[in-house]
């Protein structure tokens, strides 16, 4: 047991490094995080080789046995690229994360604002408003499958009652309208994150600064403006691109409110792949999407790191 | 000073209106929550109808009891159980090691090894379960609850290694001192010193993983398609489409397997917060 002669309590103490051992590596840290890295690399990152391998492969699991799995190269893409169901699903998958990141931001920004106010009752309003996180996807689902009922849902009789609507909405049964209800359910589970977030950066907004606004006499306009949104522009990065990325590969919303239809018009990336390879099993095509979605995923990745966690260090 | 004492109290009509537009726009939020509810308390009659109503009727609470006569709802529930407590006991033994060694050592690949756990947070579920699909048909692991352990937890240990950082991280540096002048080793400090200060935050990540194993969707429908280990997120969700079983059972069962989730979420709250925005905002 060697004791450290003189203990001191600097930036770096003798705990953190091997500095006392200078001479050889200190392998402790790294066979503490083995393990996890173990596991995770069985289960994320050698299923991601192999998918890449297997896009490239004819992997059509009800003839594996007769005919095999041949190598064909890049036909899977060349397959998927000449394929319309393909190039609707990007758009539609574009279209899908923009309009609810957009949505959810607006919302969000709108709950933080209300929130960020000192009155009676703001702690429970804050936990009444992001419960929505809690509730599970599967739930979450059914749920708004009942609301849009074309027949018995909620939604119809109150616009019908209100007359908004003359005629009942058929919010799943038709292209457009399915769009646009998956787009609001994915608003409604997705945005709390963003709410506490942007709450976060609120708070972290000096007084000061509205103080100064209002000598200047800034309007209320004037202020949100040239305070608040120049104040949340870190948080707002952060936010925005964690909630794309997650909203772009999320799969349970429309999987189980449409399944992809009606058609093919409300199939993202994510909900074609799981079609192709639960439904067809087609694995090689299957995984040929899903490397599409992963490149996608990781650019955007990219960003982050790059631009929001690196402007959220500097702050 | 006029300022200050001006934003604080505000204009009294302004503020009313905030107030009032944070209560419509809650109840709005919530509406989906006060809808289900509502259902699986009503009878059939109160809501097959173009305009039910949007108050009670009629109060019968009877869809809960039916839920577990129509559907093996228990064995579904039990299931989930399993499978969430597997899945945080692995998480937890392979996440803690992990996330003290990025919090308490400094060393070469330390960086690198922090991007690894963010990297695998971007990776979509859709494209790693095609090959796990592949390999658990090779091995025997379809339809078995190892499978969906194993794979929930893979998803789960980024997570669990990035909040338990976080908490390790708040233990002061001088008891750990304190502790090795004393004669403790590093692993000993470890286990004696900072695990057991550490119990709130590692209780909280663990109930964490365990919500996010028991709402998963995606992984447990593939794995488990079918039979006696069915979890309960894949169980209510064949019900949609299917016209033996009414909206008010439906409901009731959604209220029963959210149930878990929700109590988590609103005895740890205000900590999940903390540890998620933490967790991502730390770079």
């Amino acid at each position: 047991m060697s004791v450290p002669t003189s203990p001191r309590l600097h930036a770096n103490p003798p705990f953190l490094s091997a500095a006392r051992r200078r001479t050889r590596v200190d392998f402790l840290p790294y066979l503490l995080f083995l393990p996890a890295l173990l596991a995770i690399g069985a289960v994320l990152f050698y299923p991601v080789v192999q998918a890449i391998l297997i896009s490239l492969r004819a992997y059509y699991l009800p003839k594996v046995a007769t005919s095999g799995t041949p190598f064909i190269g890049l036909a899977n893409y060349r397959a998927i690229s000449e394929a319309p169901e393909f190039w609707h699903a990007l758009l539609f998958n574009a279209v899908y994360t923009v309009g609810s990141v957009v949505g959810l931001y607006v919302l969000s920004l709108l709950v933080a604002m209300l929130l960020n106010d000192e009155f009676r009752g703001r702690g429970l309003f804050r936990a009444l408003v992001i419960v929505p996180w809690a509730v599970p996807y599967v739930v979450a689902a059914l749920t708004w499958i009942w609301i849009f009922d074309i027949q018995f849902g909620v939604l119809n009789s109150v616009l019908l009652r209100t007359g908004v609507i003359e005629k009942a909405v058929p919010w799943l049964l038709s292209p457009n309208w399915a769009k646009f209800s998956v787009i609001l359910s994915t608003i409604w589970k997705q945005f709390p994150f963003a709410a506490i977030m942007l709450l976060a950066g609120l708070q972290g907004i000096p007084r000061e600064l509205y103080e100064a606004a209002d000598v200047d006499g800034a309007s209320a306009l004037g202020r949100f403006r040239y305070v608040t949104l120049p104040g949340l522009h870190n948080v707002s990065l952060l936010v925005i691109l964690l909630s794309g990325i997650q909203i772009f590969k999320l799969f349970t919303v429309i999987y189980l409110l449409t399944a992809g239809g009606p058609g093919h018009a409300t199939e993202t990336l994510v909900v074609q792949t799981y079609l192709e390879a639960f439904s067809t099993f087609d694995m090689g095509r299957a995984s040929a999407i899903g490397v599409v979605t992963l490149v996608i995923t990781l650019v955007f990745s990219f960003l982050l790191i790059r631009f929001g966690y690196r402007e959220e260090a500097k702050t | 000073m006029r300022g200050r004492t001006r934003s604080r109290r505000g204009p009294t009509i302004a503020r009313t209106f905030r107030i009032a537009l944070l209560a419509v726009v809650t109840g709005l939020l919530l509406f989906p929550f006060y809808w289900t509810l509502l259902t699986s308390l009503q009878p059939r009659g109160a809501i097959y109808k173009t305009h039910p109503s949007l108050l009670p009727e009629a109060f019968r609470w009877q869809s809960y009891l039916e839920i577990f006569q129509l559907r093996p709802f228990d064995l579904w529930l039990q299931n989930s159980l399993l499978i969430a407590a597997g899945t945080t006991a692995l998480s937890m033994a392979l996440g803690i090691p992990a996330a003290y060694s990025l919090a308490r050592f400094a060393y070469q690949g330390k960086r690198s090894l922090g991007m690894v756990v963010l990297i695998t947070q971007m990776l979509p579920a859709s494209l790693i379960v095609v090959p796990i699909y592949l390999a658990f048909l090779r091995f025997g692991l379809l339809e078995s609850k190892i499978g969906v352990i194993l794979a929930h937890a893979s998803m789960t240990l980024p997570y669990a290694i990035w909040m338990l950082r976080g908490f390790f991280e708040t233990i002061p540096m001088e008891v750990l001192e304190a502790a090795m002048v004393d004669g403790c080793s590093r692993l000993r400090a470890m286990l004696r010193i900072s695990l057991p200060l550490a119990v709130p935050g590692i209780v909280g990540a663990g109930l964490y993983v365990f919500e996010t194993s028991w709402n998963e969707y995606l992984f447990a429908r593939t794995f488990i398609s079918r039979g006696e280990n069915m979890v309960v997120s894949v169980g209510i969700s064949t019900f949609i489409g299917e016209y033996t079983v009414f909206w008010h059972q439906i409901m009731a069962a959604a209220v029963i397997s959210a149930l878990p989730a929700f109590i988590i979420f609103f005895v740890f709250q205000r900590f999940l917060v903390q540890g998620l925005s933490s967790g991502a905002v730390k770079g």
